[in-house]
């Protein structure tokens, strides 16, 4: 029993820690991006999240759900589940692939990161299931696993 | 003034005080951040983390999100990594009141506090409260700050800022 505790505490530690790592990741970037972000600049940025079905499901992940708050600047939250493994091989080619394009960029590699991250923690039966990347003046990232 | 510049002035402010704050906490010794003191919170680490949290759970309200990853909540960090998160929030807070005009500003938002119930506020009381709220704790800094010894502390008043910004502004012109 105390090694299952124990076991569970390491790996809340390690989201703890990894939550961190992503919040800190790309966080000037994302803000930079939204800072001073029009209504027109906005509805920019989400065309190029949701046109971006086949390069997401290339990269191992389908959009399932956005959620824009009204503020100022706006805020988006996306909801990503996750499909399958990609090698680092093809996340580098697909990040090639949408060089130029600085938001895709940053979700791009904030779910390669979440993919690696979730690979590090041992949960047993729980894997990978959604990842959710909020983006604006508060960028945050959450992991969903499940059985 | 109009509002919204007068509120962008306190935002800026309040980036620069917490950076001076910032750099006098980077300098001491663990020990001395993380020592009990007998204060509204019980060390300099716990007291930037409550100027973190506020900063944090306001500005989530003024955008209109839930606060989830409340600073004090899950942070366990170091001493830099303390100082740069809050640094970098108080960033996120000055870009936030960049970006309001005078119509913006009087915008009501509606919100839970931390003990669930509901409250409203409009968007410049939220900042100004915030703000207010930052200089307090940023005061009890200064009182804890002697205590650990140090000798040198940074002048943060309001005025010290807009002199600068004055001279600055003579320099560019």
């Amino acid at each position: 029993m105390a090694g299952i505790i124990d076991s569970a505490k390491e790996a809340i530690g390690k989201i703890a820690e990894g939550v961190t790592d992503f919040i800190q990741m790309d966080k000037s970037e994302v803000i930079q991006e939204f800072k001073d972000s029009t209504k027109e600049k906005a509805n920019a940025m989400l065309e190029e999240i949701t046109n971006l079905g086949e390069n997401m499901n290339k990269a191992g992940f389908e959009l399932i759900e956005i959620n824009t708050s009204l503020g100022l600047p706006p805020t988006f939250s996306l909801t990503y589940h996750f499909l399958h493994d990609v090698t680092t091989e093809e996340q580098k080619s697909i990040l090639g692939e949408n060089e130029g394009k600085k938001i895709t960029t940053i979700i791009l590699k904030t779910l390669f990161k979440s993919t690696a991250y979730a690979k590090s923690l041992k949960l047993g039966v729980f894997k990978l299931n959604e990842v959710s990347i909020q983006l604006g003046l508060l960028p945050e990232v959450g992991v969903k696993f499940k059985k | 003034m109009a509002l919204n510049k007068y509120i962008r002035l306190y935002t800026s402010y309040n980036v620069w005080a917490n950076k001076q704050m910032g750099e006098v906490a980077g300098s001491l010794e663990d020990f001395d951040f993380d020592a009990e003191v007998n204060s509204s919170f019980t060390s300099i680490r716990k007291t930037l983390l409550h100027i973190w949290d506020a900063e944090y759970i306001w500005l989530s309200r003024i955008q209109e999100l839930q606060p989830k990853n409340i600073p004090s909540k899950f942070f366990t960090g170091t001493k830099d990594g303390l100082i740069k998160q809050l640094l970098d929030t108080s960033s996120a807070f000055d870009e936030m009141g960049a970006c309001q005009d005078i119509l913006s500003l009087e915008r009501v938002v509606e919100f839970k506090l931390l003990n669930g119930d509901s409250s409203r506020s409009k968007i410049y009381e939220a900042i100004m409260h915030c703000m207010n709220h930052s200089t307090y704790h940023r005061g009890q800094l200064v009182t804890l700050f002697r205590q650990a010894g140090v000798k040198t502390i940074p002048a943060t008043d309001l005025i010290q800022f807009i002199r600068l910004q004055q001279k600055s502004n003579l320099t560019h012109h």
